[in-house]
């Protein structure tokens, strides 16, 4: 926390926080906890029957292949997203106002509509849009039906389609504020050296908009993983989908939510631990370069990384 | 386009549910979020471990699992309520952690100076933070506050999975019943989300600057990021 | 510092050690061999289709991807300890890819929910569908059918001590639960206005919602309820009613226009209605709990 907003607590104060906190670990935690495990207890959901399963290969074996199909479909996505990211991030600084307009625009759409509803335009849309197309005159006979069977898109697909362009718009913002966080005396600098505009992003702005972009894009990364159990909707037999897999055989839910919970909070904790290292070094590096003077707007704005 | 028109009532039904969905969980999440975000930077440590696990806990799990959750965990432990109040406990109970860190973030971005100046004349804790740091903290807070107030609009379309009738069930259910109309209905859809969007922008735009005209156009002419490039999930 | 991090490394791997040894116990007593029995077809060889048929294409690549329910008892439903789902669908199934010369084991069965069956096969990601797929116009405009090879009908499941819904007409008020995208749900939303309808991906979420009492009632065809109602984890919960309010002729969906495969479907169902496979698929999967297999119903060749 960058500010207190009280005062060390002298004895007297000590005293009265130990008070406080007795009072509430008594009236609200003990209160509060034991009216959720009570409630489970009730309802048995400890019973062994429930939580039995989780020892079996079976149950793990479907677990371990969810947990592959997410990663696969948030691993391609990512990959995706991040060359989408820079082209989008690039292409809003563009001095050439079309492409500017074409990437601002872009951006602003994708961002504007859910994801769900991105995936429904790649799963439902794009089959429709191939058939399409292949009734249109100019196309070569010999095309059509390999246009068609190019556009009918697997539920994989259609989630890897989603995620790519929801977060290549999320990482074109993040690309943009990294960019502009360097000083405009070094692009001034590179181009009075007689660098090129493309020479100057390329060698001066973007290897140095990485080191104050990392810790977002990291952090982005476990919004893209918890988005890819959207998966479950599509039927994309994802960690989720998995899951409901285990539930609706044993009647399970809630030993399985929690299951399931724990496997995503964990990766992401990790995720998170190595953004807050890559922030906490780059944080040590920058300031010698005065990059973060100013606090640079990506990490000022924690609203862009936080969630 | 006929297929559209003449399910017009349906589909503004569903972007009416829509809406309900947002602006309720919105509510109550920012009633939580900011209790949550009061304990977390008061002086009890019992609190302060609770906002903390709550956030964590919460801020990296899907959505989907907390619906699951809600849907169908809730009824298993003799919860009895309607599909779409299951719809907005998830939603409030995923949301409330994200309030909690864009007011967490708005009471850091009071300056520090006041804020030590307030404890240097003696004020505590519950003084400094009604006094100084919550009233600064509220124009701070609004652009965040606006991402993830965005955020959980788009956010209500996994409600499409649990029974819900908002704008994305009435998209598939209508596409189900003439797929030749597949176009139609996702730009319908998708212009329905970007008008919300806009309305939620122009409205947070409008109160930030009703509520510190100079700071709303400080960061315009700043070049920061603008309002609608903050992002939240 | 160092304390907290080395602890927290072990926190986020322990889990996933875990998870890596569970899953190097596979072949404890898990192998295929206790799938429960059932009646694999003889499987065809030297077939000779017409070039560029769909048959041949499949007979080459010596595997077909059949969609079908994942959920749903007696009919196709995958448990937990094997891949490949089991019921009287994915027999229907094996005989078809049998006439194609392919092994059960090549069979690729990939899940479809009642939404995404039209999708699944107009986009390629199946070759068939075999997934409680009514027949009907509607349908027919997008995706063509092989079949009835099951003529079922819309019933209701309620709670076994629930004796205010007798048939259809007792539904006004009531929460009723249908999968979405399906022609139950659609049906009870046209026909019995004064139900609320209540939809989700699977029926099988359905009957969860019935168990929890968030719905009063399940729609859908009598021989889907039936399965439910008979399968263990719900012993005695569950009545169906037995009032059928519609016919729901099961066909195998195929992609639009490929009137050569289709008769060849065709051919393959009426071929196990005369050599008896037919019935014997029927009665190693819904006839075990206790039903009599019907007359197969005539293929019709529209």
């Amino acid at each position: 926390m960058a500010v207190a907003l009280f005062d060390a607590p002298g004895p007297r104060g000590r005293r009265r926080i130990l008070i406080g906190s007795i009072l509430v670990v008594m009236l609200v935690l003990v209160p509060l906890v034991g009216l959720v495990l009570w409630r489970l207890h009730a309802t048995g959901q400890f019973r062994g029957a429930y939580w039995d399963p989780f020892g079996g290969a079976g149950v793990q074996r479907i677990l371990l292949r969810g947990l592959v199909a997410t990663l696969k479909a948030a691993g391609l996505a990512l990959v995706l997203a991040l060359v989408l990211g820079v082209l989008l991030g690039v292409g809003q600084l563009s001095r050439r106002w079309p492409i500017r307009m074409a990437a601002t625009a872009f951006v602003n759409l994708f961002r504007a509509i859910p994801l769900v509803l991105l995936i429904f335009f790649a799963f439902l849309g794009l089959p429709r849009l191939g058939d399409e197309i292949a009734t249109w005159s100019w196309v070569p006979d010999d095309l059509r039906t390999s246009i068609v069977d190019r556009f009918d898109v697997s539920s994989f697909a259609a989630l890897v389609i989603g995620l790519t362009l929801y977060n290549g718009s999320v990482f074109a913002e993040i690309v943009r504020a990294g960019i502009r966080s360097v000083p405009s005396g070094q692009v001034e600098a590179a181009l009075s050296i007689g660098l090129t505009r493309t020479a100057v992003t390329r060698l001066v702005q973007l290897p140095q908009a990485v080191r104050t972009m990392l810790p977002t894009l990291v952090s982005q990364m476990v919004v893209l993983l918890k988005d890819s159990a959207l998966g479950f909707i599509v039927a994309y037999p994802e960690l989720l989908r998995s899951g409901r897999r285990i539930y609706t055989n044993i009647g399970n839910v809630i030993p399985t939510a929690i299951v399931v919970a724990t496997i995503y909070i964990v990766i992401n904790l990790a995720l998170t631990t190595v953004a807050t290292w890559l922030e906490r070094r780059g944080r040590g590096g920058g300031r010698r370069r005065g990059a973060t003077v100013d606090a640079p707007p990506v990490a000022a704005d924690s609203g862009l990384r936080s969630i | 386009m006929d297929h559209v028109w003449e399910n017009r009532d349906l589909i503004l039904d569903g972007f009416r549910t829509t809406v309900w969905l947002t602006v309720s969980s919105g509510v109550l999440s920012l009633l939580f979020g900011t209790v949550l975000a009061i304990m977390r930077v008061g002086p009890i440590p019992p609190l302060r471990w609770l906002g903390t696990t709550y956030v964590t806990l919460v801020r990296n799990t899907p959505l989907t699992l907390v619906f699951i959750f809600s849907t169908f965990g809730l009824p298993r432990m003799e919860v009895r309520l309607s599909f779409v109040a299951f719809a907005i406990v998830a939603l409030t109970i995923y949301t409330t952690a994200f309030v909690c860190e864009a007011v967490r973030s708005g009471i850091n971005a009071v300056d520090a100076g006041e804020i030590e100046a307030a404890r240097a004349i003696g004020l505590p804790f519950r003084q400094v933070l009604t006094l100084v740091v919550l009233p600064q903290a509220y124009r701070a807070v609004i652009p965040p506050l606006t991402g993830v107030l965005n955020a959980l609009l788009k956010n209500t379309s996994v409600a499409v999975a649990f029974n819900v009738a908002e704008a994305n069930q009435v998209l598939r259910r209508l596409q189900n019943a003439d797929a030749s109309a597949t176009f139609p209905l996702l730009f319908t859809t998708g212009l329905g989300y970007i008008i919300l969007a806009s309305v939620l922008f122009l409205g947070s735009w409008a109160l930030e600057r009703a509520v510190d005209p100079d700071r709303a156009r400080r960061r315009r002419s700043g070049g920061g990021v603008p309002a609608m490039a903050r992002e939240a999930t | 510092m160092m304390k907290t991090r080395l602890r927290l490394l072990l926190a986020l791997l322990l889990p996933l050690a875990f998870l890596l040894t569970g899953c190097g116990d596979d072949d404890e007593g898990l192998g295929d061999g206790d799938t429960p029995e059932t009646t694999d077809p003889e499987v065809a060889e030297d077939t000779e289709f017409p070039e560029g048929s769909t048959m041949a294409r499949l007979a080459e690549e010596g595997s077909i991807k059949i969609g079908t329910k994942f959920d749903q008892p007696g009919l196709g439903a995958v448990g937990l300890e094997s891949e490949d789902p089991e019921g009287f669908d994915i027999e229907i199934g094996k005989l078809v890819a049998a006439e194609l010369g392919i092994a059960p084991g090549d069979i690729e069965w990939v899940e479809t929910v009642s939404a995404n069956r039209e999708a699944f096969i107009e986009n390629g990601t199946v070759d068939i569908v075999i997934a409680t797929y009514t027949i009907n116009d509607e349908r027919k405009e997008v995706v063509d059918f092989a079949g009835p090879y099951y003529v079922a009908g819309q019933d209701l499941l309620v709670g076994a001590d629930d004796d205010s819904i007798n048939g259809p007409d007792d539904l006004a008020g009531k929460r009723v639960c249908a999968a979405s995208g399906s022609t139950p749900i659609e049906r009870i939303r046209e026909e019995y206005p004064d139900a609320e309808p209540v939809e989700f991906d699977t029926y099988t979420e359905c009957v969860d919602q019935l168990q929890t009492g968030q719905v009063d009632a399940v729609s859908t065809d009598d021989i889907i309820l039936a399965g439910y109602a008979a399968d263990p984890n719900y012993e005695g919960e569950f009545r169906v009613v037995g009032e059928t309010f519609s016919e729901e002729p099961y066909g195998i969906g195929l992609a639009k226009g490929d009137d050569e495969f289709r008769d060849f479907l065709n051919d393959v169902l009426e071929q196990s209605y005369e050599d008896g496979t037919w019935e014997q698929a029927f009665d190693a999967t819904l006839g075990a709990s206790g039903v009599e297999a019907p007359e197969p119903p005539e293929v019709d060749r529209y």
